[in-house]
């Protein structure tokens, strides 16, 4: 065991003070992790606007026409929804970030704003995220008001509305005594004040139109909070870059090791390790004790930082300390293959990081496995990164059963074991034929 | 210490060892000289239990062959290539490879600091092994070999591509571990340093062993005459093969155009040209 442990040491010693196989078994996935989850925690404020799902229950043509308004907004992104129900759900899965529900009477209310009832329409967010509400109201508001605008500043139209105001509020001059001392003669003069504007064929100016709006409240927003269902989603971007980094620095681990086993033989020192009274089977686990120590060791930085500066909350903690260990079993078996595929160590280093980069490219490494199509999904299912990767989220932030930890982590031993009985193999036959 | 008995490799058609039979008693120093392709390596690989024979048997120091884990223990190895790691220090590499030869604590320090001072690189001991010269580097692999106390040390070339200082102090501990009563099996193309340091030879050729004894037998058996270099008066020069060299020399000695003369005697590299019809391949 002295002998393994010695023959381990070495290589970890030769692997941090070899530059580039440092860079790439532990920054390089450093790095990975923060960019792409940088990149994903940012993308939401940077899209094309805010996604917003419309109910109209009004179905008239002055609610058909906001709906129009909003939708001209660059600063949200309309899809139509049949139902108030269907709106709120569409939220509730997240898959939109707000809903606009307009009630029925919302066009006959917005159109007769002097009719006593204000335009009223909800607004239904995700109370967590205030800042996408805010905004969203904020649009709304001005939509709503930019139309009140418009109104007024067409004295024919906003004629036609004072007269169509005082003919249904005049049946309620005689009970409401606010209504007849106030409401009616400020109609009348408003209705004089448009005549003398369309007579003069002028249109008021700024001043003109904005002053009747000034004060007016013809509308009001009512707020709907619809807390999102957020399971089966990672709580952060970096949940799910940071499994996608570690199996970065596996690929990097079971790369240097796999390389470092071709250059004891072409640089000579393995004949030497040979002649010493140590057995070859010493000298292959000392290898991959080595390769699964730097894996563990790379990993277990990578969770620390990821948990503690990017506010990962493990939701299997248990599980994760046992995934990590099984997924490094994984990489030593693949390095232990890797490290017989190639006679020299250009050609080891060229086959071993062209198999590795397919296994991420496919198996969820580079991009996220959720976001590709269904059949590159299946296709990636044949790559051990592919696992790893399932094993990893499923403790950190998806949830899982332990029937599918299970057999994530027998395919992942299985994987290991695989290779590393090929590998010794295929070494101890190099040997003797050598 | 070591003995060879009928050994044979075949790598596909080619017979790389041919019933190749030779020993090496305790303390002694023995060459093992042959032109490129003689099957020098492929021996020492059989000796070092790197290749395994075809035919024949080794044992040495008469418990076994090279696979038995006692045997490696004694055994100490410095191949023609310099096996070490670049990337870690001297002292780095020798503990490392001592401690596979069961060192440890103290015993290991202390065996670390011996062979540092015999290889005369105490002073590099922090130094990173990819940082110093080639003479060190060979020196470095040999302070390796011999770190566990070897009894029998088997050294390929291990003067390759070094200069002359470094040589000359590679030379000198090499007799001061003859002189302590290590065996030594030695492969040179460097006839002087075989001349010097081998208390016998072997030579090889194609795999067989073409003749074996101590350097001046071999000379006296194998080298032929003297020869006698004369330059005349009007510059021309002259090689005389003489077989008696005294009576060839007295009679030139009456001859007055001779201007200039002397004797050269038949050396390691003769005998090997006589035997193998072949030049040794470049001086490394």
């Amino acid at each position: 065991m002295m002998h393994v442990l010695t023959l381990a040491l070495k290589d970890l010693r030769l692997l941090a003070r070899d530059r580039v196989g440092f860079f790439f078994t532990c920054a390089f996935p450093l790095l990975y992790a923060i960019f792409f989850g940088a990149i994903f925690s940012g993308s939401a404020g940077d899209r094309a606007g805010i996604s917003v799902v419309v109910a109209d229950l009004d179905q008239t043509p002055e609610s058909a026409a906001f709906v129009e308004e909003l939708r001209a907004s660059s600063a949200l992104e309309i899809t139509l929804a049949g139902s108030e129900e269907a709106a709120l759900d569409h939220v509730r899965r997240g898959r939109q970030t707000g809903a606009v529900i307009l009630p029925p009477g919302f066009g006959q209310a917005r159109s007769n704003p002097f009719s006593g009832s204000a335009a009223t329409l909800r607004l239904a967010v995700d109370p967590a995220r205030s800042a996408e509400r805010g905004l969203l109201e904020g649009v709304v508001t001005e939509r709503l008001f930019a139309s009140l605008a418009q109104l007024f500043g067409d004295p024919l139209a906003a004629r036609d509305l004072a007269r169509r105001s005082q003919a249904g509020l005049a049946h309620r001059a005689a009970t409401d005594p606010f209504v007849g001392a106030a409401v009616l003669p400020f109609l009348q003069s408003l209705e004089s004040f448009m005549d003398q504007a369309v007579q003069q064929d002028g249109a008021p100016d700024d001043d003109a139109h904005a002053a009747p709006a000034g004060g007016l409240r013809p509308f009001a927003i009512e707020h709907v909070d619809v807390a999102r269902n957020r399971s089966g989603e990672p709580p952060t971007a970096f949940a799910v870059s940071f499994p996608q980094a570690i199996s970065w620095a596996l690929i990097g681990c079971a790369a240097a090791f796999g390389i470092s086993l071709v250059v004891e033989r072409t640089r000579g020192t393995l004949p030497r390790l040979l002649v010493a009274p140590i057995r070859v089977g010493h000298l292959l686990a000392g290898k991959a004790l080595a390769c699964f120590t730097a894996t563990v060791a790379v990993c277990v930085f990578l969770l620390l930082v990821g948990c503690t500066v990017f506010g990962i909350r493990p939701v299997a903690p248990a599980l994760l300390a046992l995934a990590v260990p099984v997924a490094a079993s994984a990489f030593v078996g693949i390095m232990m293959l890797l490290s017989v595929l190639g006679r020299t160590e250009a050609a080891a280093g060229g086959i071993g990081w062209s198999i590795l980069l397919i296994m991420a490219m496919v198996g969820g490494g580079m991009v996220p496995q959720f976001i590709m199509p269904a059949w590159m999904q299946h296709v990636g299912a044949v790559s051990p990164v592919s696992w790893t990767i399932r094993l990893l989220d499923g403790a950190l932030w998806r949830g899982t059963t332990a029937s599918d930890f299970a057999t994530q982590s027998a395919a992942l031993l299985g994987i290991g074991l695989g290779g590393l009985l090929l590998g010794i193999i295929v070494f101890r036959r190099r040997i003797a034929a050598s | 210490m070591l003995q060879i008995h009928h050994l044979r490799r075949r790598f596909g058609p080619m017979t790389a060892v041919d019933d190749l039979s030779f020993a090496a008693a305790p303390g002694e120093c023995l060459g093992l000289l042959g032109p490129n392709g003689a099957g020098k390596s492929t021996t020492v690989s059989i000796v070092t239990g790197l290749l395994p024979a075809d035919g024949g048997t080794v044992r040495i120091a008469d418990r076994g062959g090279p696979g038995d884990p006692a045997v490696r223990a004694m055994t100490g190895v410095a191949p023609q290539a310099l096996a070490f790691y670049d990337e870690l220090t001297l002292i780095e590499n020798i503990r490392f490879f001592g401690r596979l030869y069961d060192l440890a604590g103290p015993r290991l320090r202390a065996r670390t600091a011996e062979v540092l001072d015999l290889v005369g690189l105490s002073d590099r001991a922090g130094s990173r092994a990819g940082t110093c010269s080639g003479g060190m580097k060979r020196r470095l692999n040999l302070a390796i070999a011999l770190v566990h106390g070897p009894r029998l040390l088997i050294l390929d070339e291990p003067t390759a591509g070094v200069d002359p200082q470094s040589r000359a102090a590679i030379m000198d501990t090499l007799e001061h571990l003859r002189a302590t009563g290590v065996t030594i099996l030695y492969t040179t193309h460097l006839m002087e340093e075989a001349e010097r340091l081998c208390d016998r030879i072997v030579v090889i050729d194609r795999g067989r062993l073409v003749a074996e004894g101590t350097p001046s037998d071999l000379i006296r058996r194998h080298g032929g005459p003297a020869t006698i270099v004369l330059r005349r008066a009007d510059g021309t020069a002259e090689r005389l093969p003489a077989a008696s060299p005294r009576d060839t020399l007295l009679a030139l000695l009456q001859d007055r155009d001779v201007m200039e003369l002397h004797i050269e005697r038949p050396t390691l590299e003769t005998v090997f040209l006589n035997l193998t019809g072949r030049a040794l391949r470049d001086e490394a």
